[in-house]
C-alpha cells in the first residue's frame, strides 16, 4: 500500500472516534448505499477519490448592504473626530502586575492622554471637547472576558472622574455592552459604581431567565428594528439555547436601542486582544457590541468589524476612544485564555478609530513576533483597517498616523 | 436492520449499531459530559457553586464569542462548565472546570494543541498530554478538551483538581495516528499540533491562510518543532487529489520572502530575520518547514517527512 493510501486511512481516522464510524458521519451521507459502499471502502482500506475535482479555492462572496452604508451624509460630528490619524500612547510600566492596578497610574495616565490629545491644559476644557453637560454619555466597555481579560473599572472610574469635572451628571453616565450578565462578571454592578446605570442589549428578565412567560426573550424590545440595520447574505440557524446571545435569526442585524435611542455620544473603551495575526480593538468593540445576530458575521470578520461602524448611530456618537492595554493577550484571543494573558501596560488614546486599532495591531504583532509565536506577519490581516479607511472612518496607512508617545513620569 | 451491499447492521439501541459479526459501531462519546464535573466537595474539599451551564454547537457564541469559531472547526460537540469555591485560613479561591466534547478524540488534542505555546510544563500526576500552572491546566482524554482556571490558586491545588477530574473520565489518552508520521528525532516534545480548519492552520503560520491549502475543506496536517533548527515541520494532507501548488506556494513565498527559490520540487526562500521556509508536495500531502534557523536542516527534515 503507498504511503498516500496509508496517510489517508490515518486521516480518515481522525473522523472516527475509537475507531468506530461515527453516527452523524454515517447518517450525513445521503444515501444508504453510499454509506455502505463508503464503509466498505474504508474496510477494504482503499480511499476512492477518482473523479474528484480538486476543490475551489475561494468561497462565494458574501454581499452585505455596504452599498447603502455609504449614502448616509457625513456631518461634522462624523468620525474620525476632532484629531484625525493621531494617537497618544502611554507605556504604564507595572501598572498592572499580575492584574494587580495601581490605580494612581491609571488617573495619571488617562489625565495626561486626554490632555496631550487635545491640546488643552486643563482636565475640564479636554473633556468639554467632546461631550456637553446635557448629554447622555455611554461609556462603551469590553466584559467578555470576565475578571480574566475585560475593561478595567479602574479605567473606568477615571473617565466618569472627567466627565463629572466637566459637568455632566452621574444620570447622564451609562456603561454598557451587549451582554448585562458579562458585565456584572468583570465588575461593572451597581456597588461598584452608584448612580451610573449600568445596562446591556442581552439581558435576563425579573424571573431570572432569557425568557419571560410566555416564551418569548425578554431582550427582544432592546434592539430597534426601526432603525436603520445591517444586512449580510448569510444566515444561521440558531436555537432556544443561543437565541439569548443573538436576540433574532435571519440575514439582518440590529443596533441596540442604546445607540440609536439612549446615548448622545459615546466613549469607546476596548481592550487589547489579538485575533489571529491582527488585532481586536476599538473597531469590533464598537461593531459588535452594538449589534445583534452576530455570529454568522465571524465568516466575513474583515467587512463585518469595520462596516458597521460606518452606520450614523456610530460614526457621529463615537467621539473618543480609550484604549485598556493595562492587560492583553498575545495568543488564543479573541477569548480570553489565561495562558496567553500578560501585563501589557499600554495605553491609547484618539478619536480615530481607525488609526488607533493600526498602532494597536502593530502593539500585538510586536509582541507576537518577541515570543515566537509568529515569524511573519501578513498585510492581508488588517484588510479591515482599510475597509473602515475606505468608508472614511479613519487612517489606516502607517505613516500616515502620528503617534505621540509619553512617559508616565 | 439495515441492509448495505457487503454489509449487515442491526440498530440496538439510540446511536449504536452492531455489526453482524458482533462488532460495536458506537455513538462517539459514550460517557454523559455532567459524569465527568467533580460532585460539590468531592474534589478536594472544592465546593460547587451554581449551577453547571451547558452549550451545544454554535451555542458556544453565546459563551466565548469569537472564540468558539476555531472550537466549531475542530467539531466542537458540547461543552458543560462547573465552578467550585473553597475558603481556607480567610482566603477564598475559585475554580472554573470546562469540559469541551468534540467530534473525535483527534480533535480534542487538535483543539488542545493549538491552545498552547509549547514551552508550558507537563505534569507527571495527569496522564498525556496536559500542562499545567499556577493559573490554568489544560488536557485531552478520550474525545474530551478540559480546561481548568483558577482565581487565586496554586499550581498544585489545579493540579490536584486536574487529576481528580481526568479520573472521571472512562476513556484513555486521545489517539491521533497522523501525529505517527512526524519524524521523532529532535522533535521537542509538548509543540506537536494537530491541525483542523483554516484559523488553527493560521495560528500554525500566516502562510496556511489561503483558501488553496484546503484548510477549510478537507486538509488536515500535523506538526511539531526541531530542537536542532528551531523549525517547525508541517505535514499536510489535501484529503483528496490537488492538481501541484507549486506555483501558487511560490506566489506566496514570494509575497512574504527573499531569495525564492526552487530546485528538485523543492521550494525555498528565506524572511527578512533569515529564517527559512521549504515546501514540497507529492500528490495528495505536501511538506512544509517553516521558521527554522538552518537550511540545511529543514531539508533534512522535509527529505525525512516526504520519504516513500
Amino acid at each position: 500500500m503507498k504511503k498516500d493510501d496509508v496517510l489517508a486511512l490515518a486521516v480518515e481516522k481522525e473522523c472516527f472516534a475509537n475507531g468506530h464510524l461515527s453516527r452523524r458521519y454515517f447518517l450525513s451521507l445521503s444515501a444508504v448505499g453510499l454509506a455502505g459502499a463508503a464503509l466498505c471502502s474504508r474496510l477494504a482500506g482503499q480511499e476512492k477519490i477518482a473523479g474528484q475535482k480538486p476543490q475551489q479555492d475561494q468561497p462565494p462572496d458574501i454581499k452585505t448592504n455596504l452599498d447603502e452604508i455609504k449614502k448616509f451624509p457625513r456631518t461634522k460630528n462624523s468620525l474620525p473626530g476632532l484629531f484625525p490619524g493621531e494617537v497618544v500612547k502611554i507605556p504604564m510600566g507595572t501598572t498592572s502586575n499580575n492584574g494587580k492596578i495601581d490605580t494612581a497610574n491609571v488617573r495619571k495616565a488617562v489625565n495626561m492622554g486626554i490632555i496631550a490629545l487635545t491640546g488643552e491644559k486643563a482636565i475640564k476644557a479636554a473633556w468639554l471637547k467632546f461631550v456637553k453637560p446635557d448629554e447622555i454619555i455611554g461609556i462603551k466597555v469590553n466584559p467578555i472576558g470576565g475578571k480574566l481579560l475585560s475593561t478595567k473599572p479602574e479605567v473606568v472610574d477615571v473617565i466618569i472622574e472627567g466627565l463629572l469635572e466637566a459637568g455632566v451628571p452621574k444620570k447622564n453616565i451609562v456603561i454598557w455592552d451587549r451582554r448585562h450578565f458579562q458585565l456584572e462578571e468583570a465588575g461593572f454592578i451597581p456597588e461598584r459604581f452608584p448612580g451610573i446605570e449600568i445596562t446591556g442589549t442581552e439581558m435576563k428578565g425579573p424571573n431570572g431567565d432569557f425568557y419571560d412567560d410566555k416564551g418569548e426573550l425578554w431582550s427582544k424590545d432592546n434592539i430597534d428594528r426601526d432603525a436603520p440595520f445591517y444586512t449580510a447574505d448569510i444566515e444561521l440557524k440558531y436555537d432556544k439555547d443561543i437565541m439569548p446571545y443573538m436576540v433574532n435569526m435571519g440575514k439582518e442585524s440590529y443596533f441596540t436601542k442604546i445607540v440609536t435611542r439612549k446615548v448622545d455620544k459615546i466613549i469607546n473603551v476596548p481592550i487589547l486582544k489579538n485575533r489571529g495575526a491582527t488585532v481586536t480593538c476599538c473597531l469590533k468593540n464598537l461593531s459588535y457590541g452594538s449589534l445583534s445576530n452576530t455570529s454568522r458575521l465571524h465568516k466575513i470578520p474583515d467587512q463585518s468589524v469595520s462596516e458597521p461602524v460606518a452606520f450614523p448611530v456610530l460614526r457621529d456618537k463615537v467621539v473618543l476612544n480609550i484604549v485598556d492595554g493595562l492587560q492583553a493577550c498575545y495568543d488564543g484571543g479573541p477569548g480570553a485564555n489565561p495562558k496567553f494573558i500578560y501585563d501589557a501596560n499600554v495605553m491609547m488614546f484618539g478619536t480615530d478609530p481607525v488609526a488607533v486599532d493600526r498602532i494597536g495591531h502593530e502593539f500585538i504583532i510586536k509582541e507576537r513576533m518577541a515570543r515566537g509565536v509568529q515569524q511573519l506577519e501578513d498585510k492581508k490581516r488588517t484588510a479591515f483597517l482599510d475597509i473602515a479607511a475606505d468608508l472614511g472612518l479613519g487612517v489606516s496607512q502607517r505613516d500616515k498616523i502620528k503617534v505621540k508617545e509619553l512617559a508616565l513620569a | 436492520m439495515i441492509f448495505l451491499p457487503g454489509l449487515l447492521l442491526t440498530y440496538t439501541r439510540a446511536g449504536e449499531y452492531k455489526t453482524a459479526n458482533g462488532s460495536l459501531l458506537a455513538e462517539q462519546g459514550g460517557q454523559a459530559i455532567t459524569t465527568i464535573l467533580p460532585a460539590d466537595k468531592e474534589a478536594g474539599g472544592w465546593a460547587r457553586k451554581g449551577e453547571a451551564e451547558h452549550f451545544e454547537k454554535a451555542a458556544l457564541f453565546g459563551h466565548i464569542d469569537g472564540g468558539a469559531e476555531i472550537f466549531l472547526q475542530y467539531g466542537f460537540q458540547e461543552l458543560e462548565i462547573a465552578r467550585y469555591t473553597r475558603t481556607e485560613a480567610g482566603k477564598a479561591a475559585e475554580i472554573t472546570l470546562e469540559v469541551y466534547r468534540m467530534e473525535s478524540q483527534a480533535d480534542a488534542f487538535g483543539i488542545y494543541s493549538v491552545k498552547r505555546a509549547g514551552d508550558e510544563k507537563a505534569s507527571v500526576h495527569i496522564p498525556w498530554p496536559n500542562w499545567t500552572s499556577d493559573r490554568q491546566v489544560n488536557f485531552a482524554r478520550d474525545t474530551f478538551y478540559v480546561n481548568i482556571t483558577g482565581v487565586d490558586t496554586t499550581e498544585k491545588e489545579l493540579e490536584d483538581f486536574a487529576v481528580a477530574t481526568v479520573a472521571k473520565i472512562a476513556g484513555g489518552p486521545p489517539s491521533v495516528p497522523m501525529l505517527g508520521y512526524l519524524p521523532k528525532k529532535n522533535l521537542i516534545s509538548g509543540t506537536e499540533r494537530y491541525i483542523r480548519g483554516d484559523l488553527a492552520a493560521q495560528t500554525e503560520s500566516p502562510l496556511f491562510a489561503e483558501d488553496f491549502w484546503g484548510f477549510k475543506d478537507t486538509a488536515r496536517a500535523v506538526s511539531a518543532r526541531y530542537s536542532r533548527s528551531e523549525a517547525r515541520l508541517v505535514l499536510i494532507h489535501f484529503g483528496r487529489d490537488r492538481e501541484p501548488q507549486l506555483e501558487k506556494v511560490k506566489a506566496l513565498f514570494q509575497e512574504f520572502l527573499r531569495d525564492v527559490r526552487s530546485a528538485n520540487g523543492v521550494l525555498e526562500g528565506r524572511s527578512a530575520e533569515g529564517r527559512y521556509f521549504q515546501f514540497h508536495q507529492a500528490g495528495r500531502r505536501a511538506g512544509v518547514v517553516h521558521s527554522g534557523l538552518d537550511a540545511t536542516a529543514g531539508r533534512a527534515l522535509l527529505r525525512e517527512i516526504m520519504k516513500n
